[in-house]
């Protein structure tokens, strides 16, 4: 089996890239470019994090992999539970595991949603978004924590993820905290750089090696008006000109970190450069649950306990907010999908859209929706309006909303109650575009070429043929075959092979009617209407704004 | 370590057993003041030092433990809409004895 890198940049957009490297800011990825292949990647319908490096791994959309989200709810007949999405909801195979059977070794350092890490032989799995406290648990193989401990300057807390930190990096990042908060992601970078060097080093058996840089992400949500010039003011002010300059030096060590993994590499890697997906600018705010109540489709709970409940988690900037489900047929469950679900009536009396209604009652709430103008401009607020069976289209489908909305800025929508429902935010923030990147070089690589839009269901079957595997039958991309040297490519033809295997999975009791909202449908609900009731109306999560 | 249940009932001195494993395994490099053996009565928050997103890493550990997905943590973690604010060992271990022996 060949040897092949990924370097995961979360968020990484050439709107940012290019300038860095026009400036002299990452000579090495210029270099790196010249010499090899770009384009832009396209990223999962809704580009966020969990779906889109999931689908990265998998080579599967949403709807077959079945993660939509950070969080998901899980209904049962006594109630509702919100926990983390985590590996043993990921329903496809994943590439470390494909490499794992054809005999290889992979090396996946950072990767959403991999803990608790799968047990295959030869891996080393280190997940990404998860708290320090618990890394040791979560590493495989066990015994490799003890190895990072002996690494010299080797700090659980700075690698992993701190939730309140992260969830501040998506609201607002006071300025006196900003300069701290991106030195904590340039060491951060260090650590994961570090971890890579030791492994692809100790034992250079490997043959894929994987790790992600979600530093960037973090600093395009936060510092956006430092990296894009259009925002930055004619005079800038002593606290931007730092800023800028902080920014760029994340930047500057980044570049250095990919320079020494190729070199760490060696002459026969090749390397793809991946991010899950792009950004940009979000300039709007737009209050999905408050238009839908003003539109009535919701209706927030009377009784005073939910409602304190919802303040004191606003407060809190926690991830859920209550609303009154009894009379709610639309609402939005996390702002982290910019998603709508539509409650589907379950019994007489319950207040839900029929099933026969659904259909229409979707293209009235689409009508509508489409009808949004933006205050400024007077255009469209929304771009498009996406109906689930056509974007996400698998046996977990339905854990996704009926409806992803697209605003024209690409912005995360906010699910709280709040005037009015679409305003214009007070600074410019980063948010998630669908457009991120994909760069290759190495032996075999095409050279300069300037690829046209790509998928990101692609990189997984483009990873499997640079290692000289098949790609399995029921992978949805396919093999950026353009990215590789004509002669390589005569060499090594694509060969399309087994499909991929049903992912680990153990005596998982969920009986029938538990574990989706539709299941539950299908099976008949005879949970009491008060009890799922009450529990539905814990159904709604999201970020706040 | 007592791993699945296999349909042999599980008594509460060897969930006890099982979930002070859980607990000291997870808590074992955290800087908590905590001193002493874990019992019934000590909290999760205010002993262990635990904060609401390590409840989240227990139940993935105590599912793992046993190989179940299907218990209803709703009934252990909510009370009346919310989230409980603490939770004490001996009740999490009386939910397990009750709920790891239907099937």
């Amino acid at each position: 089996m060949n040897k092949t890198i990924l370097i995961g940049l979360d968020g990484a957009t050439f709107k940012v890239l290019d300038p860095l490297m026009d400036d002299g800011v990452m000579p090495f990825l210029k270099r790196f470019l010249a010499d090899g292949v770009r384009g832009e990647l396209l990223s999962t319908p809704h580009p966020l994090t969990p779906p889109a490096w999931t689908t990265l791994m998998t080579g599967r959309n949403p709807g077959a992999h079945g993660i939509f989200d950070f969080l998901r709810a899980e209904i049962r007949p006594s109630g509702a539970f919100f926990t983390l999405n985590n590996f043993r909801d990921v329903q496809c195979e994943t590439i470390w595991s494909i490499v794992g059977r054809a005999g290889g070794r992979s090396i996946s350092l950072n990767f959403p949603l991999m803990a608790p890490p799968p047990s295959i032989p030869g891996s080393s799995i280190i997940p990404g978004l998860l708290s320090w406290r618990h890394l040791r648990r979560n590493i495989h193989p066990p015994s490799l924590y003890d190895e990072l401990k002996a690494l010299p300057g080797f700090s659980a807390a700075e690698l992993s993820w701190d939730f309140e930190s992260e969830k501040k990096a998506l609201q607002h990042v006071p300025e006196e905290e900003l300069e701290p908060w991106v030195r904590f992601h340039v060491a951060r970078e260090h650590h994961w750089f570090t971890i890579l060097k030791h492994l692809l080093t100790a034992d250079p058996s490997w043959n894929l090696a994987a790790v992600i840089f979600d530093g960037v992400d973090k600093l395009q949500h936060g510092c956006w008006r430092f990296l894009d010039r259009a925002f930055l003011p004619a005079q800038p002010s002593e606290f931007e000109l730092r800023m800028v300059e902080l920014c760029r030096e994340y930047f500057r060590v980044l570049d250095g970190f990919i320079r020494e993994i190729v070199a760490l590499a060696g002459p026969e890697a090749q390397v793809f450069i991946a991010s899950d997906h792009g950004f940009g600018p979000t300039l709007r705010l737009f209050r999905v649950n408050a238009w839908l109540e003003r539109n009535g489709y919701l209706k927030w709970p009377q009784g005073h306990t939910a409602r304190e409940e919802n303040d004191r988690r606003a407060g809190t900037t926690s991830h859920y907010v209550l609303f009154d489900w009894a009379s709610t047929t639309a609402y939005a469950q996390s702002a982290a999908t910019n998603g709508i679900h539509i409650r589907l009536r379950r019994e007489d009396g319950d207040g839900g859209v029929a099933p026969e209604a659904y259909e229409g009652f979707r293209a009235r709430l689409i009508d509508q929706l489409l009808a949004v103008r933006d205050p400024v401009t007077n255009t469209p607020f929304f771009k498009a309006i996406l109906k689930r069976e056509e974007v996400f289209p698998g046996p977990h489908q339905d854990k996704g909303p009926d409806l992803t909305l697209v605003p024209f800025d690409h912005g995360f929508l906010s699910v709280l109650e709040g005037e009015p429902v679409l305003s214009v935010r007070s600074m410019v923030m980063g948010t998630h575009w669908p457009e991120g990147v994909f760069m290759a070089g190495g032996p075999g690589i095409s050279r300069g070429q300037d690829l046209e839009r790509l998928s990101i269901l692609d990189i997984a079957p483009t990873l499997l043929h640079s290692l000289g595997l098949e790609v399995p039958v029921d992978f949805e991309g396919r093999v950026i075959e353009r990215a590789f040297e004509p002669a390589y490519l005569r060499e090594h033809p694509v060969r399309v092979g087994r499909p991929t295997e049903p992912p680990r999975t153990y005596a998982t009791t969920a009986k029938p009617g538990e574990g989706s909202d539709r299941s539950r449908e299908e099976a008949g609900d005879d949970a009491s209407s008060e009890d799922a009731m009450v529990l539905d109306r814990l159904r709604v999560l999201g970020y706040v704004e | 370590m007592s791993g699945e249940t296999n349909g042999v009932k599980l008594d509460r001195e060897t969930i006890f057993r099982d979930m002070v494993q859980i607990l000291e395994n997870m808590t074992s490099d955290w800087d908590t003041s905590h001193e002493g053996e874990i019992r019934p009565e000590t909290r999760l928050i205010a002993d262990l030092g635990f904060e609401s997103i390590d409840v989240v890493q227990l139940v993935v550990d105590i599912e793992e433990r046993y190989q179940r997905r299907d218990l209803p943590f709703e009934k252990l973690l909510m009370e009346n809409d919310r989230y409980v604010d603490e939770l004490q060992v001996g009740k999490a271990v009386d939910f397990l004895v009750t709920h790891l022996n239907q099937r």
